[in-house]
């Protein structure tokens, strides 16, 4: 087991008084708040910053660790608790640590295992003892997955396979991992980032507490030719110019196949061209392929090209595409 | 397996292991809203179970009153939107931009 120095974790010297802990506590657990931070490695590093406010925030469990800490011990280093020792054992419940948090082994051998049991929100209960809580009731826990759907899947709507490995505890409260697998029903007219929750598919409860909940958390991945605004799938056309000047029809495709475009004559490039229904499923009807244009030329000049171009030039020969800057 | 989209406001607070008083207090400062008003018959997209867990951490844990987790919320939010719809804008711009 190592030893954690949590006067390095909070960044404060040995001597601090408690203001400057707590001040120290406050400015780490907001850079590091796993629903706030982006920084890497967020999660642990605000577990270990609630952990080390947890003992150097409370008197009595700053004045045990200091004892241990007189003995020479340093972070990092390997650490045996002394002979005799019987951990801190009083009840209570954590007031700092993250919601979700399990602290360290370290922390658990010097101040008695007071472990989690799953849902949130379980620290502050107030329990009367390790032995009755051990016997209530706890519901599992809800677990997130991120449900990752090609737009062709959200388009058919079928089942799709999901796969996952689920922690619980054995009844020693040992973790042991299950793998799970579910045929999930795609919603019609599900929307990137909604949930999709399927009820009692979380971590089982325990002494007769209800399962936790499984929450798919939609996700559309990329695909090579659309792109998404809410329900409207979104298209990038290249035209040829004189496709743009003269108007043509054009093949496009769509999640349904391929279909005839419209193009009318003297189309600017940037042009929005709706397609009604041909997006995304909603939940009653479809939304639009919003089909928008872009001009190219073509990849290698062909012989005959400039002759071309110069009479087009000669024909606009009082067109200033930049008049606007004048 | 199907889905299930709502709580009741019983069933949201078990599910959230937060008092009822403090989740009207939530309402109240707008952090979730019912999808339907009439109190005390609400009910409650199932996305806001870890929209009340979220605001119950920042409020706790950084030790913020309704107001300010309700602020942060809602500034979290809008950065992470405004991140989305930049990465969005981003792709349709490359798109447009290619040579073909």
């Amino acid at each position: 087991m190592e030893f954690k120095d949590y006067y390095a974790i909070l960044d404060v010297p040995a001597d601090a008084d408690a203001k400057a802990i707590k001040s120290a506590y406050r400015r780490l657990a907001r850079k590091y708040h796993p629903d706030v931070s982006k920084e890497e490695n967020a999660e642990e590093r605000f577990k270990e910053v609630g952990e080390a406010y947890e003992v150097l925030g409370d008197k009595e469990k700053r004045a045990e660790y200091d004892q241990l800490r007189q003995y020479g011990h340093r972070g990092g280093e390997e650490f045996q608790p002394p002979p005799g020792w019987d951990g801190w054992q009083q009840g209570g419940a954590h007031q700092a640590g993250g919601s979700e948090s399990e602290f360290s082994d370290f922390f658990d051998n010097l101040f008695g295992q007071r472990r989690q049991r799953g849902g949130t929100g379980h620290g502050g209960a107030g329990f009367g003892g390790f032995d009755d809580f051990a016997h209530r009731p706890y519901p599992g826990q809800d677990v997130e997955l991120d449900f990752p759907l090609f737009l062709e899947e959200v388009m058919a709507a079928a089942p799709k396979e999901v796969r996952f490995t689920l922690r619980t505890h054995d009844e020693q409260g040992y973790p042991k991992d299950i793998e799970k697998s579910l045929k999930v029903r795609v919603p019609k007219g599900v929307s990137d980032g909604e949930r999709i929750r399927l009820k009692g598919q979380g971590g089982p409860g325990g002494n007769g507490g209800a399962n936790g909940d499984l929450y798919l958390k939609v996700q559309f991945a990329p695909h090579p030719d659309f792109d998404v605004d809410g329900h409207n799938l979104l298209l990038t056309v290249p035209l040829a110019p004189w496709e743009a000047a003269l108007g043509s029809k054009i093949e496009i495709p769509t999640l349904e196949g391929r279909l005839q475009l419209t193009v009318p004559a003297n189309s600017h490039a940037g042009a929005r061209l709706r397609l009604k229904g041909k997006g995304l499923p909603q939940r009653n009807g479809q939304g639009d392929l919003i089909a928008q244009l872009k001009i190219v030329l073509p990849e290698r000049p062909a012989e005959g090209d400039d002759a071309a171009w110069k009479t087009l030039a000669e024909h606009h020969q009082h067109f200033n595409p930049r008049a606007k800057w004048r | 397996m199907t889905s299930v989209n709502c709580f009741d406001f019983d069933e949201l607070c078990q599910r959230t292991s937060v008092p009822g008083e403090t989740l009207v207090t939530i309402v109240e400062h707008g952090i979730i809203t019912p999808i339907n008003s009439v109190a005390p018959r609400w009910q409650f997209d199932i996305s806001t179970v870890w929209v009340v867990r979220r605001a119950v951490r920042l409020q706790r844990e950084l030790e913020l009153d309704w107001q300010g987790a309700a602020l942060a919320l809602e500034l979290l939010d809008e950065n992470q939107r405004l991140r989305d719809e930049n990465e969005r804008l981003r792709q349709r711009l490359l798109r447009f931009v290619a040579a073909l």
